[in-house]
C-alpha cells in the first residue's frame, strides 16, 4: 500500500480531496440548511461560460470559471432580494446561459478541442500542486469563517428578516457567503467535475443530518463523511481505473439510502 | 411613571411604492402602555408596525423615537424552516443585541436560560426548534424578542393558528412583562383582545386611539364602515 504514495499525483490527489472534504463539508452544510441547492447548481453550471471564454482568450479556465461563478452568485442574490423576477426561473436562465456561452466559445476557439469530459466529470488524478494549495487555503478560510462567524451565519440563514432587525448586516453577510459558495464550488470542479460537484456539497450533509440536528455538528460530521467517501472513491479510481467523481457520488448515495432505511430519525 | 413617549407618530402617511395605505396616523407609545392594534386585513396594521420597527420610513409626517430605543419583535407565525438544524437555546440567543455577539458569554447564556425558564421551556433548551409544538415555538420566539431587553415589545398576530391552551400559555406571560416594558399587540380579530390591554388603536386606512380596552360602537364603526 505504501508504494502508491511514491506517485506525486496520488499524493496531490489525496491532499486535494482532504482539503476539498473540509470545504464541501462546511460550505455544503450552509448550502443545504439555507435550501440553496438549486442556486448552487446554477452557479456551478454557469461557471462553464467562464471556462469557455478563458479558453478562447488563452487564459486560465479556472480563473474564468471563478469570475462567472461569483458574478452569477451575486446576480442571484440581487434578484432574490428585489423580487422582480421569479428566482428559480432566473437561476435556470443563468444556468443554461453559462453552459451555452461555454460551448459557443469553445466552438469558436481555433485549434484543439479542450477536454470537455474533464470539466463535466472531473479528474482528481490530474490536479497539480497549485490546485492543492488553492483548495488548502480555501479550506482554512472555511474553518475560520465557520468558527468565528458561526452565529451570524446561522441566524441569518435561519431567519433573515428577524436578523435584519437585530442590526446584523444581512445583505453583506449573505453576499459574502454567496461568493464563498461560488469559490468553493469552482474549486471542486477540477476534481469531481461540474455535473458531480453537488454530490459532495449535499449528500454527506444529508447523511449527517439524519444523526445530528445542530449546524456545527452537521458541518463536522459532513467533513468526515465527505473524507471517507472521497478516499474510497479515490482508491476505486486508482485500483480499478474508475472515474473518481462518479465512484464517490455512487458510494455516498448508497450510504445515504442505507442510513435513511435503517436509522430512525 | 415616565411621561415622555418611547415613540410618537405625528400625522404619518405610510405605504409602499408611492401608494398610501394609512394616512394621518398619530400615536404615542408610553413606557407603561399595553396597546392592542386592531383592524381588518389590508387596513394597514402591518404598515404601522413596520413604521414602529423602522423597517419603512413615513411618506409624510414625523416619527419621534427615544434615543437608543430597544424594540423586541415577535413576528407572525410564518414560514419558519422547521427542519433547520438550530436548537431552542440558539434561537433565543439570536435575539441578543449587544455585547460579544460572535461568542456569547456565560452571562448571556444564563440570561437566555432564565427567559426559557420564565416561559416554562427550560427542559427543551437543547432540542431542535422543529421538535416543539407550535405554541411552545411561539414562546421560544417571545424569548428571542426579550433577549435584547426591550423597552417596547411588538407582537404581530401572536395567537393566530394557535389553540386555546397555547394562547392561554402565551398570554399569561404578558401581564408580567407589561410591568417592565410597553407592549403593542397586533390582531385582526376584535374578539381576541386580551383583558390586560389598556387601550386600543383601530387601524383601517386611518388610526383612531381609544383609552379603553372595551369594544364600543364607535370602534365597530371605525373598523367596518
Amino acid at each position: 500500500m505504501s508504494s502508491i504514495f511514491e506517485y506525486q499525483f496520488v499524493v496531490d490527489a489525496l491532499l486535494s480531496m482532504i482539503f476539498l472534504s473540509v470545504v464541501a463539508g462546511v460550505i455544503g452544510t450552509y448550502i443545504v440548511v439555507r435550501r440553496m441547492v438549486f442556486v448552487a447548481g446554477g452557479i456551478t453550471h454557469a461557471s462553464f461560460g467562464g471556462i469557455g471564454i478563458a479558453y478562447y482568450l488563452g487564459m486560465s479556465p479556472i480563473g474564468g470559471a471563478m469570475a462567472f461563478a461569483v458574478i452569477t452568485a451575486l446576480g442571484i442574490d440581487l434578484l432574490g432580494n428585489n423580487g422582480k423576477v421569479r428566482e428559480d426561473s432566473a437561476i435556470a436562465m443563468l444556468w443554461s446561459l453559462g453552459m451555452a456561452v461555454g460551448v459557443l466559445f469553445m466552438f469558436l476557439t481555433p485549434g484543439y478541442a479542450p477536454n470537455l469530459m474533464g470539466f463535466m466529470f472531473g479528474d482528481v488524478l490530474a490536479v497539480g500542486l497549485s490546485d492543492v494549495i488553492a483548495v488548502g487555503v480555501v479550506a482554512l478560510l472555511a474553518v475560520v469563517v465557520a468558527v468565528v462567524f458561526y452565529r451570524p451565519v446561522m441566524y441569518i440563514a435561519f431567519a433573515p428578516s428577524f436578523a435584519r432587525l437585530t442590526q446584523w448586516n444581512v445583505r453583506l453577510i449573505s453576499s459574502l457567503m454567496s461568493v464563498f459558495v461560488a469559490v468553493a464550488l469552482v474549486l471542486a470542479i477540477k476534481a469531481v467535475g461540474i455535473i458531480l460537484v453537488l454530490s459532495l456539497f449535499t449528500i454527506p450533509q444529508s447523511i449527517a443530518n439524519v444523526f445530528v440536528k445542530n449546524m456545527g455538528r452537521m458541518m463536522i460530521m459532513s467533513v468526515l463523511i465527505a473524507l471517507v467517501g472521497s478516499i474510497c472513491g479515490l482508491a476505486a479510481s486508482f485500483f480499478f481505473d474508475l472515474p473518481a467523481g462518479a465512484a464517490i457520488t455512487a458510494l455516498l448515495t448508497v450510504v445515504f439510502l442505507v442510513v435513511k432505511l435503517f436509522v430512525r430519525n | 411613571m415616565e411621561h415622555s413617549p418611547l415613540i410618537s407618530l405625528r400625522h404619518v402617511d405610510a405605504g409602499y411604492e408611492g401608494r398610501v395605505i394609512v394616512s394621518d396616523a398619530s400615536l404615542d407609545i408610553f413606557p407603561d402602555d399595553v396597546i392592542a392594534v386592531i383592524g381588518p386585513n389590508g387596513g394597514g396594521k402591518t404598515t404601522i408596525l413596520r413604521i414602529l420597527l423602522n423597517i419603512i420610513k413615513p411618506m409624510a409626517g414625523s416619527v419621534y423615537r427615544l434615543d437608543g430605543l430597544k424594540i423586541g419583535y415577535l413576528p407572525q407565525v410564518n414560514d419558519v424552516d422547521l427542519s433547520f438544524p438550530i436548537s431552542v437555546i440558539d434561537v433565543v440567543l439570536s435575539g441578543q443585541l449587544y455585547g460579544n455577539r460572535l461568542f456569547p458569554s456565560k452571562e448571556t447564556r444564563e440570561r437566555a436560560m432564565a427567559l426559557l425558564s420564565f416561559a416554562q421551556l427550560e427542559k427543551y433548551a437543547n432540542m431542535q426548534i422543529g421538535e416543539l409544538s407550535g405554541g411552545q415555538r411561539q414562546r421560544v420566539f417571545l424569548c428571542r424578542a426579550l433577549m435584547g431587553q426591550p423597552q417596547l415589545l411588538v407582537l404581530d398576530e401572536p395567537v393566530t393558528y394557535m389553540d386555546k391552551v397555547a394562547e392561554t400559555n402565551l398570554y399569561r406571560l404578558l401581564p408580567e412583562l407589561a410591568k417592565q416594558m410597553a407592549i403593542v399587540l397586533v390582531s385582526h380579530d376584535i374578539g381576541a383582545i386580551p383583558s390586560f390591554a389598556k387601550s386600543i388603536a383601530c387601524v383601517n386606512r386611518s388610526l383612531h386611539y381609544h383609552e379603553s380596552n372595551k369594544i364600543s360602537d364607535e370602534i365597530l364603526n371605525e373598523l367596518y364602515i
